[in-house]
């Protein structure tokens, strides 16, 4: 996708592999298989699919939170497979999530200010009280909330959108390179949400901080991020600049997501239909394309042999596309 | 609805096209969509309480329109057209 030192984060070949079932007779499923991406500097990634495409598992290899089966996780020059101790440590500063739900984030009795100062005297990035709430206060300024309107709260005083900002907050305590959004907004009401988004896109612009966007929502997707890669049932199928893709798709899957959106407009009435597949793990166990299911140029091959990353041609860098049709006719 | 109150009701064609409340003006200029890369921006401030609401249109804190009127009276569901209401003292 682009040269080594432009990245931040690479992932290289990355597989997971869950067991399905009893000891005997189970079944293999591969959550996330054989992805390769990488995250440019100061760039924002977005990831999409629908739910059970693999996403959220990706965002917890990313994190180290589950290990994947095969492959490499690089942050910088580190593989965080391997990392120990002082590396370790520093992996955990400088890569932080937001997940989605911020009451979840939050310890239901705890009040958040002594929280936010533990993040920061447990990091290490305060030694005393007094710094930890200086830090403290600044990362709260960033999201547009300040110390006081914190102090001795309990998260089930504020409302989503705020606790949201704190949960930002929270993470901006470490001073972060790169943050792993997980359906930051999905939970947020849509008078709060772009000002979350906002907040992200101002920290990558003043802290040159570069984000991993973790949604099924294309809109907000194209609004925040530079690079997407589109997931169907743990695989990469198409993955290029957010321009491009959303706006001239070329894998049927990126198509159908597209054309499923229903627009806030009521003289263009949606006629998009979605067609389920039977069984979510029938896809994942599939030999070949994974959407060959429920693609409608599906061929014999499609089901049986699992497509090449195909180059499309891009007036903004590399662009792949999963897909054998592109193979037949090309792109 | 806002703060507990219908604050705008009618055809959701004309809610969506010409929304009159601003409440539902910025509700829906701040939909994100695919092909606009403008900054989009979102209401200010937050819902207030709902055990001690604002005195008027429960809107007034976060409105860029607000009037003096708006601190003190309390707007009524007007047909701004037919079928179509909306509560803001702004709407005539």
């Amino acid at each position: 996708m682009s040269t080594l030192n432009s990245s931040i984060l690479q992932i290289k070949d990355v597989t997971k592999v869950f067991k399905l079932g009893g000891l005997l007779f189970g079944s293999e499923l591969s959550a996330v298989d054989h992805v390769s991406l990488e995250v440019g500097r100061e760039k924002v990634l977005s990831l999409v699919g629908e739910s059970g495409s693999g996403k959220t598992t990706l965002s917890r290899i990313i994190l180290g939170l589950i290990e994947p089966t095969n492959g490499q996780i690089l942050y910088e020059d580190l593989d965080i497979r391997n990392a120990k101790g002082r590396q370790l440590r520093r992996f955990r500063k400088e890569v932080q999530p937001i997940f989605q739900n911020p009451f979840e984030t939050f310890n239901p009795f705890k009040r958040v200010d002594r929280y936010l100062l533990g993040s920061a005297l447990g990091y290490k990035v305060a030694n005393s009280k007094s710094e930890a709430r200086r830090i403290v206060s600044e990362a709260l300024d960033i999201v547009g909330l300040s110390y006081t309107m914190v102090e001795g709260q309990f998260p089930h005083e504020f409302s989503g959108g705020e606790l949201q900002r704190v949960s930002i907050a929270r993470a901006l305590v470490t001073n972060p390179r790169l943050l792993i959004a997980d359906e930051p907004v999905s939970m947020i009401d849509a008078s709060t949400r772009m000002g979350i988004l906002n907040i992200l896109m101002d920290l990558r612009k003043r802290f040159s901080m570069s984000i991993v966007y973790i949604t099924h929502d294309l809109d907000t997707a194209y609004y925040v991020s530079d690079q997407i890669a589109v997931m169907c049932r743990g695989c990469v199928v198409e993955c290029g600049d957010v321009e491009d893709v959303l706006t001239d798709p070329v894998h049927p899957y990126t198509q159908m997501l597209l054309k499923c959106l229903p627009e806030p407009d009521p003289t263009r009435r949606w006629e998009g239909h979605i067609e389920l597949a039977g069984l979510e793990v029938k896809e994942y166990e599939t030999a070949g394309c994974k959407f060959s299911k429920r693609c409608p140029n599906s061929e014999d091959k499609c089901l049986k042999e699992r497509p090449p990353d195909v180059e499309v041609e891009s007036r903004s860098g590399y662009r792949f596309v999963k897909c054998w049709k592109c193979v037949r006719e090309g792109v | 609805m806002y703060a507990g109150k219908i604050v705008e009701m009618g055809p959701v064609d004309e809610i969506y096209g010409e929304p009159q409340h601003p409440y539902t003006k910025f509700l829906i200029s701040s939909l994100p969509k695919i092909g606009d890369k403008e900054k989009k921006g979102s209401i200010s401030g937050k819902p207030p309480s709902l055990v001690k609401p604002p005195a008027g249109c429960r809107f007034n804190p976060r409105c860029p329109f607000m009037m003096e009127v708006c601190k003190v009276e309390e707007p009524v569901l007007k047909e701004v057209r037919p079928d179509h209401h909306a509560a803001c003292h702004l709407l005539g």
